[in-house]
C-alpha cells in the first residue's frame, strides 16, 4: 500500500543512484544531464534537514492540540475518552496528509517510512530480512 | 532555528502557569514556524 506510483518511486531511487555514481565518478556530469532528466517526478521533495524540521514542529503542533482538545473535553483520565480523541485525531491526520499527497504531491515530508507491504525493486535478491541474519552472525 | 525557537519558548513558558495557554502557545508559534518555513522554502529554494 503506497500513495506514490510505483514508476515515481523507481525514478527517484535511480535518481538518487545516478547522484551517487556522478558523485563516485562512475557518471560523468554530462551523463547525469542526459540521464536526469528522464527520471524527472511530479513529487514535490525537499532536503532531508528540512523534513526534519517539518517533522519536529508538526508533531509540537499535533501534541500541543490533542492536548488542547483532551483539556477542553476535561474528562482525559477516562480511557475510552483518550481512546476516542486519539481515533479522531489519527483519521485527521490520515485525511491530511492524504491531501497533501495528492492535492501538492508532497514526496514523504516529515517521514521515510517504507510500508511493509512495498515491494523491493531495487534489490531482488537480497530478502527482506537478510539484514537480521548477517548482523547476528547467522547467515 | 530550532536552538532558537527552544530557547526563546523556555524563557516564555515560565510565565504561564495554565495549561491551556501553553498548549495554545505550542499551536500558534509552531504554525507560525511551519507557515514561516513553507514560505522561506518556496522563495528561495532551488532544484537539484
Amino acid at each position: 500500500m503506497s500513495a506514490y506510483e510505483l514508476d515515481d518511486e523507481r525514478a527517484i531511487r535511480a535518481g538518487r543512484l545516478v547522484d551517487d555514481w556522478t558523485q563516485s565518478s562512475l557518471f560523468t556530469p554530462e551523463q547525469r544531464a542526459i540521464v536526469m532528466p528522464q527520471l524527472a517526478v511530479d513529487l514535490r521533495r525537499t532536503s532531508k534537514f528540512l523534513r526534519l524540521t517539518l517533522f519536529i514542529f508538526g508533531a509540537v503542533i499535533l501534541q500541543s492540540s490533542l492536548g488542547l482538545l483532551a483539556v477542553i473535553v476535561g474528562d482525559i483520565t477516562n480511557s475510552v475518552t483518550a481512546a476516542v480523541i486519539c481515533m479522531g485525531v489519527g483519521g485527521a491526520c490520515f485525511w491530511l496528509a492524504t491531501q497533501l499527497v495528492t492535492r501538492y504531491n508532497l514526496y514523504r515530508f516529515a517521514s521515510k517510512k517504507r510500508w511493509p507491504s512495498a515491494p523491493r525493486r531495487s534489490s531482488p535478491s537480497v530478502p527482506p530480512c537478510s539484514w537480521a541474519t548477517t548482523e547476528t552472525g547467522r547467515s | 532555528m530550532l536552538y532558537g525557537y527552544g530557547a526563546v519558548s523556555f524563557k516564555l513558558l515560565t510565565y504561564m502557569d495554565g495549561a491551556t495557554e501553553t498548549l495554545l502557545y505550542g499551536i500558534v508559534t509552531g504554525t507560525a514556524v511551519l507557515v514561516a518555513l513553507v514560505v522561506l522554502a518556496r522563495r528561495f529554494g532551488r532544484d537539484e
